[in-house]
């Protein structure tokens, strides 16, 4: 199986991840719910008054740890992307979605905003490997 | 319970989480096991690592400990930095857990003492976090 279709298979076991964002020279990260593309882009919403919206209107840059479950023989994403705000009733409905799926309470933002992250470099890692998968993501 | 008790709760309980950095400006985070003494929190890397170098640079961390979805369980977030170990003892202490741990030879690995300014308690019904503030080191 190629590198983006193993990419796939991981963004599809479970609807969230970690992700990471500067301020100034501080490192953060929570964790978010998420969609995907078939081209490996991601898609996220935030409040419109949140930390992390501040944080990549500063500094785009985000790396995603997705899909560690905490098994002995794990396969995980290390996704390091580039964050912009977008417009699409759609996706932001599909997160929302997810959200309330993995948590017992709703998103309880109405103004939110839907942020794209687009995919500059991923890599698959196991945790018994030494080696990471380079993901061709073009 | 007080928030502090429960974040003991969360410490005893968990040693995986997510350990961020600053690296060239951006953020970097990769999964790491670690092991607490009081708030302190211990990990190992790989000695002479880029990312070792980019903590000297800029020693400011981030933690999340603890996530583990469809449970009930609490999970803590913090925010620190990386500080030197000085006390030989508790080096030893530590690198014989995460040998244990790696299955590694204790001089492959430097141990990283992380100190928190800042813990956040998080539950996973939706109410806010809980703050906790550290005495300034």
């Amino acid at each position: 199986m190629d590198s983006k279709l193993q990419a796939l298979e991981i963004l599809k076991k479970q609807p969230y991840g970690v992700m990471g964002t500067v301020d100034g020279d501080k490192p953060y990260a929570r964790i978010m719910t998420f969609i995907h593309d078939e081209d490996l882009t991601l898609y996220t919403i935030a409040p419109v008054h949140s930390n992390i919206l501040k944080h990549v209107k500063h500094n785009p840059f985000t790396h995603i740890l997705y899909g560690y479950e905490d098994h002995e023989d794990d396969v995980f994403l290390e996704i390091e992307g580039q964050v912009e705000q977008a417009e699409d009733t759609e996706k932001a409905m599909a997160v929302l979605q997810n959200y309330d799926r993995i948590h017992r309470n709703s998103f309880n933002e109405q103004h939110h905003v839907l942020l794209k992250i687009k995919p500059i470099r991923m890599r698959i890692m196991h945790t018994t490997r030494n080696e990471p998968l380079e993901v061709i993501i073009h | 319970m007080t928030v502090e008790e429960h974040i003991r709760l969360v410490l005893d309980r968990a040693s995986i989480g997510t350990l961020y950095i600053v690296q060239d400006d951006k953020p970097t985070g990769r999964y790491m096991t670690f092991k607490s003494d009081g708030a302190t929190l211990y990990t190992v890397t790989d000695k002479d690592s880029a990312k070792l170098m980019a903590i000297e640079k800029n020693p400011n961390v981030h933690i999340i400990l603890g996530y583990q979805p469809g449970t009930e369980y609490n999970y803590l977030e913090f925010e620190g930095k990386v500080t030197d170990v000085m006390d030989d003892q508790l080096r030893i202490k530590m690198r014989n857990f995460f040998r244990s741990v790696f299955q590694k030879e204790a001089a492959e690995v430097t141990l990283l003492k992380i100190e928190p300014s800042v813990i956040y308690l998080h539950t996973q019904d939706g109410s806010p976090a809980q703050k906790f503030v550290l005495p300034i080191q």
